[in-house]
């Protein structure tokens, strides 16, 4: 896991992910928001869609309420 | 088709005892006694059935494998192994796919060892126990769990202008797949071991032109036959060690899948590392270079920065590039393939040495 730690907490770089969807955005538009090489946010958006904590949404991917509370 | 089956002590008195074991000689006379463990020294412990029968194993699987167009009989008579009871296979970067059974009722430990250059798992199926059941019977279709390939690549070196095998692997980023790289070049280089000198001289190097790599659009994927702790642990005592912080992820390929769908691995060298092999991929995912290097001989990052260039460069222009060419270099335009634009590209005011030979600056 890259992201998402095997206790359900989200590490750092999965946090700035998650920051940046707040509102429908692409995996290159999260990588830029959040500084990250495109191939870590598209892993990670994989990991993220598994934990529910996002969901692809118009071409891109945004917070679910879950991925919210961990904003 | 062919099937890997097992060759009892003496296939009749296996017959008798019951075939709980199910396996039954085919072609006797053509198997040579062999054994990777287990067993009596001077048991037939493996045959290749070269028939289109399905063999099984008790509580274990039915492995048919395909022989691939250039199989070759010898290696087919010397790879041959034996399957009993429960089998697991895992895939070795040699090209070799082992297969390991334990036969429950008799406590015997077998291997299988298969080829994959010539041989392709075909299909597997798991064999609950068909008591009285004749290999092949639908009796050997169960559900009995087991650990196997379904599908396996024909081995071999990739080639150029084909799209790259891809993957899902471990890294020391997460699980990253071929596909997240899409859009931008890709260095995927492989390392034998971490903790070694060499290697880490080269990590170093790698580190070093990482920023240079970005500015080309380039990103950076290290592999070796490690454990991701393995690899974390390499990487964080570098840093320790030299204050150079490792940038780019790096492949754990314990089961070799990788190393041996890019052909990382040469037996001659080693058959558990992977040797120094660089692999250039561009945005749409093909292979667009390769470079290989021996275990005793560290890479020129130079030369990984120069092909870098020359592929963009090519890419971008439409030209070739010469012999130990550099960025700001003169070009090679590409050589005219009808008489009349041999003719023009004479007076094309390029530099040429002859009609088949110019250069120009970019």
């Amino acid at each position: 896991m890259a992201c998402v730690n095997p206790d359900g907490t989200v590490s750092a770089s999965g946090k700035a992910i998650l920051a940046a969807l707040t509102q429908v955005a692409t995996p290159e538009q999260v990588a830029a928001a959040a500084n990250l090489p495109l191939f870590r946010v598209r892993s990670a958006l994989r990991e993220l869609l598994g934990a529910g904590l996002v969901t692809a949404a118009d071409g891109g991917h945004v917070l679910t309420d879950e991925g919210r509370k961990r904003v | 088709m062919i099937d890997l089956a097992q060759g009892a002590p003496d296939a009749e008195q296996r017959q008798v005892r019951g075939r709980r074991n199910l396996f039954r000689s085919h072609d006797l006379g053509k198997r040579r006694q062999d054994g990777l463990g287990g067993g009596d020294p001077g048991e037939q412990v493996g045959h290749i059935v070269r028939s289109g029968e399905r063999k099984g194993c008790v509580g274990g699987a039915v492995v048919i494998l395909t022989a691939n167009d250039d199989a070759d009989p010898s290696i087919t008579d010397r790879a041959e192994r034996v399957l009993v009871g429960q089998v697991v296979a895992h895939v070795h970067g040699d090209g070799m796919l082992a297969i390991e059974c334990h036969d429950l009722e008799q406590q015997e430990y077998r291997a299988a060892l298969v080829d994959r250059r010539t041989y392709a798992v075909r299909q597997t199926e798991a064999a609950s126990a068909p008591v009285g059941g004749a290999p092949g019977d639908a009796q050997l279709k169960g559900t009995a769990p087991i650990v196997m390939e379904t599908e396996s690549r024909p081995v071999g070196l990739p080639r150029l202008n084909e799209p790259a095998p891809a993957f899902e692997a471990v890294t020391t980023h997460g699980t990253l797949t071929l596909a997240d790289f899409e859009g931008r070049w890709l260095i995927l280089f492989s390392h034998p071991a971490d903790f070694t000198p060499v290697c880490t001289t080269e990590f170093l190097a790698f580190a070093e032109i990482f920023p240079q790599l970005q500015e080309r659009g380039t990103d950076l994927l290290g592999l070796s036959i490690d454990s991701v702790y393995s690899h974390i642990a390499w990487v964080r005592n570098i840093e320790e060690k030299t204050g150079v912080r490792i940038p780019f992820p790096v492949i754990a390929d314990l089961n070799k899948e990788v190393a041996t769908s890019y052909g990382m691995l040469m037996p001659g060298e080693s058959k558990t590392e992977t040797s120094r092999c660089v692999f250039f991929i561009d945005p749409k995912g093909v292979l667009r270079a390769m470079i290989y290097y021996p275990l005793s001989l560290g890479r020129n990052m130079a030369e990984i920065l120069r092909v870098i260039d020359a592929l963009q460069t090519a890419d971008k222009n439409g030209v070739a590039t010469p012999a130990n060419w550099k960025p700001g270099d003169k070009v090679i335009v590409p050589a005219p393939n009808t008489q009349e634009m041999a003719e023009e590209r004479m007076q094309a005011g390029y530099e040429c040495t002859d009609w088949y030979l110019c250069k120009r600056e970019l």
